[in-house]
């Protein structure tokens, strides 16, 4: 587990650890973490079941490698790495995903272009996103392929740096700029869908 | 002085706080003088907050904590 873990939680050695003291230290910090985790889970598997399962793995595996994880590293990073882990290495294995692939590189500002942008009234396209229902803006998110939807939700929801994201998705920083420009630049089309679907715009 | 072109290419990594004071400086100054851009910067920011807000926390089951907790209270240490 340690080593799985890589940089964001190495081995302490010899420092015995008061069960008690783990445990509450865990409740208490781990467990703040439960629902961001959860909805992290949701948009990895996107399946409540599934994501409840993954969860669940998350905070056993998090709470036997607890003791090896140092006091003043990010736990929420850390947890969110166990998290990406279990998903890969128990849950995606058991299940054959289809490749989900991208469509073609669109343009810049397409949304924004899309909307008009630039006309003479400069908070009409912000109160047509506005009106998008939730549902369909999270619908919006998860129809993304997997790889582009975990950049996007770590950084624009979790609000993580691309140094902590490359570290939970244990990929190169430059790797979570392209899925995430990419992946943003998708849900920008993936909404305009969205907003002439539901006619909330002439 | 930076042109709009390379200010619009680097707003996402502006926005993201991905960028050094001094290039974060330049692109603020452009902004003040140039409302295109800033129109177009607006826009970002609204669109993330809004995903930001649309796709925050789903409500977590009950009984998924209380699973859990049962669970770390009966691992062997």
């Amino acid at each position: 587990m340690a080593e799985e873990l890589g940089s964001l939680a190495e081995d302490v050695e010899g420092v015995p650890q008061d069960e008690v003291e783990l445990r509450a230290r865990f409740e208490r910090d781990a467990m703040a973490l439960l629902p961001g985790l959860y909805s992290a889970a949701l948009r990895l598997t996107r399946n409540p079941a599934d994501a409840e399962d993954v969860v669940q793995e998350t905070f056993l595996r998090a709470y036997r490698g607890f003791s090896g994880f140092r006091e003043g590293t990010n736990l929420k990073a850390w947890m969110y790495r166990i998290l990406t882990n279990t998903f890969i290495n128990t849950y995606r294995k058991k299940k054959r995903q289809p490749v989900e692939v991208l469509e073609d590189e669109l343009p810049d500002w397409y949304l924004y272009d899309q909307l008009g942008g630039g006309g003479s009234v400069a908070s009409a396209e912000a109160t047509v996103l506005e009106s998008i229902p939730d549902e369909d803006v999270r619908g919006a998110l998860d129809s993304l392929p997997e790889a582009f939807r975990m950049a996007v939700w770590l950084v624009d929801v979790e609000g993580f740096s691309y140094k902590e994201t490359a570290e939970i998705l244990d990929v190169p920083i430059g790797t979570v700029m392209s899925r995430l420009h990419r992946g943003r630049k998708a849900l920008e089309k993936r909404l305009w869908d969205k907003v002439r679907e539901r006619g909330l715009v002439r | 002085m930076k042109h709009c072109d390379e200010v619009l290419r680097e707003i996402e990594l502006y926005l993201d706080q991905e960028l050094d004071p001094t290039e974060c400086s330049e692109i603020e100054r452009h902004l003040t003088g140039c409302g295109s851009c800033l129109q177009r910067k607006e826009f970002r920011v609204s669109l993330r907050v809004l995903i930001a807000k649309k796709c925050s926390h789903d409500p977590t089951p009950q009984e998924l904590l209380d699973r859990i907790k049962q669970l770390l209270a009966s691992e062997p240490s």
